[in-house]
């Protein structure tokens, strides 16, 4: 994944933000013998008086890349999320979960997520009755807690139909943490990707796929599974201002 | 306009042309979107720009004049055109605004847009309707792909595969993919070594390979642009697609479907990079547990595309 990323940032020519969002063909400076100053009270052009033009060429000025409609940078965001768990040895089931995300920069994050779910498994009666034992599953409740290294080097835009434009990040996140429930043990890591779309200057929807990457034990045998979840989360940033 | 066509359309049968026309007026594409923004902006701040000078209405018989009360003689117009005034005692049409009676009711507001000066001492030009940097209508693209196939009733596996699709327009495309993924189920290993048994389900990755022959519609209803740094900036598509085919697995029964949605970037015109996330619906059955499973696909691939060069034209 980060790879892919990587390939996306090498191939991409810088001269494509001139071609994307620079000024497209700008016009040969006008002479002074050609045509009149512009702007000018009383000069042949002129169109308002200099203070009021520079209000409006203030207005009218073109945003530069750099400029950002929602800042993350220095902002705290509190998510409530849920979605669907994919669990490597047992059945898919449903997760919910929170998380806290301090924003140190506009590109980087630190995040603190804490989900449940519940384990379950269509296969396991089969194969206690087929070998006349209890696989020992235990208590059914899983607990996740992980923290996190968030990077969002992408920041985009996009528009659905005639929708209003819709600004988002696309981010990474990795970092370490532990599942609590009877069969794992040991560290766990987790890493995923994400979108972040922004509804309002203080709302973002998030979209993210992770991966759990640990260890369990089930009669003394060792598995390292790598589980799935897709999940939707709503979040909040705090301060509510940019 | 677009419901008549559509309902002579329908009136002569022409479904799939109707289905067409309104497709396309669905996905309406990233430039004429933004053009409509920009019309849209520009006519607002053209008024913006005409109605701080809005001193009372003039006269259809006064010489407009500028905010110090000194006669314009010749007073800017965006096109070129003077203003004239009347001449007295001739009844002229009273101007609706002051926009208009200053003549700065067209699209733009040349002493303004003169006066943006960038860094380089260059005269700030509006972009207007930008072409899209990437074509994908058609073309073809070949792919290959990897990533984590989460199997609902079975275990969690690496997925590989390659496809091969067509885009007739730059909405809707076809796409054959094929994957191989193993298709395991550990869990039965912890019961079976504990008590030296022999496992009913086929312990190991090359016995359980699954091959994925799997055809999709793909729709591309979004556009997007995405900034990776300060002087780079990539587009890229959001698509959705659905489709079925076969997965030959001896836990598989019938058809398997596919419905998902990729995030494509395109960081240079005969290449693409796709993100996938795909929910698999399929019949399985092991141990004789039988259900309906979804089975979640990521998966990161690359996509070649033919002809290799092909950039949008100026509309």
């Amino acid at each position: 994944m980060i790879a892919a990323l990587a390939l996306v940032l090498a191939l991409v020519q810088p001269g494509d933000k001139a071609k994307a969002c620079g000024p497209a063909t700008a016009p040969a400076p006008a002479t002074a013998s050609a045509e009149p100053p512009v702007g000018v009270p009383g000069q042949p052009g002129e169109c308002v008086d200099k203070t009021l033009q520079e209000q409006l060429l203030a207005k009218r000025r073109h945003r530069l890349t750099k400029d950002r409609l929602f800042v993350k940078a220095l902002r705290h965001e509190l998510t409530l999320y849920g979605g669907y768990y994919v669990s490597d040895l047992f059945d898919s089931t449903f997760v919910l979960g929170g998380a806290y995300t301090f924003f140190m920069s506009e590109n980087f994050g630190t995040e603190i997520s804490v989900s449940w779910s519940r384990l379950r498994t269509s296969v396991a009666d089969t194969i206690e009755q087929a070998n006349a034992f209890d696989l020992q599953l235990g208590n059914d409740d899983v607990i996740r807690v992980f923290g996190s290294l968030a990077w969002s080097p992408l920041y985009g835009k996009l528009r659905l139909v005639a929708a209003s434009i819709w600004r988002y990040d696309l981010y990474f996140l990795a970092g370490p943490g532990v599942v609590v429930d009877p069969l794992s043990f040991g560290a766990a890591g987790n890493f995923g990707i994400g979108v972040r779309v922004f509804l309002h200057r203080a709302v973002a929807l998030r979209f993210e796929v992770r991966d759990y990457l640990y260890r369990q034990e089930i009669l003394d045998e060792d598995f390292t599974v790598n589980d799935l979840s897709f999940t939707t989360g709503l979040s909040v940033l705090l301060p509510t201002r940019n | 306009m677009r419901g008549r066509v559509d309902d002579r359309l329908r009136k002569r049968r022409c479904w799939p042309v109707a289905a067409r026309v309104l497709a396309a007026s669905l996905a309406v594409s990233w430039a004429e979107a933004e053009a409509a923004a920009d019309a849209r902006k520009s006519a607002e701040r053209d008024c913006e720009a005409a109605e701080p000078s809005a001193t009372p209405t003039p006269e259809p018989n006064a010489t407009p004049t500028d905010d110090a009360g000194a006669p314009a003689t010749e007073p800017s117009t965006p096109a070129g055109e003077t203003i004239t005034a009347a001449p007295s005692g001739v009844e002229a049409p009273v101007p609706q605004s002051t926009a208009e009676a200053l003549g700065r009711t067209p699209k733009r507001v040349k002493c303004l847009d003169e006066s943006l000066v960038d860094e380089f001492g260059r005269t700030s030009a509006r972009k207007g309707v930008q072409p899209r940097t990437f074509r994908k209508a058609r073309r073809l693209a070949i792919g290959i792909s990897g990533g984590v196939h989460a199997g609902d009733l079975l275990d969690t596996q690496w997925m590989g595969g390659a496809d091969l699709a067509f885009w007739p327009t730059e909405e809707f495309g076809f796409e054959g993919v094929f994957r191989v993924t193993p298709m395991t189920l550990r869990l039965e290993r912890a019961a079976t070594n504990a008590v030296s048994m022999g496992n009913r389900y086929t312990d190991g990755v090359a016995p359980n390979l699954a091959y994925e022959a799997i055809g999709h519609l793909m729709f591309s209803p979004i556009h997007t642009k995405l900034r990776a740094r300060k002087d780079r900036i990539v587009h890229g598509d959001f698509v959705l697609l659905a489709g079925a085919g076969a997965v030959l697995h001896r836990t598989v029964q019938a058809a398997a479907f596919d419905v998902g949605m990729s995030l494509y970037l395109f960081p240079r015109p005969w290449l693409s990079v796709r993100f996938d996330l795909i929910d698999q619906i399929l019949a399985q059955e092991a141990l004789g547990s039988r259900r309906i499973s979804n089975n979640l696909v990521f998966s990161v691939g690359v996509g070649f595309w033919i002809p290799p060069g092909k950039r949008a034209k100026k509309r």
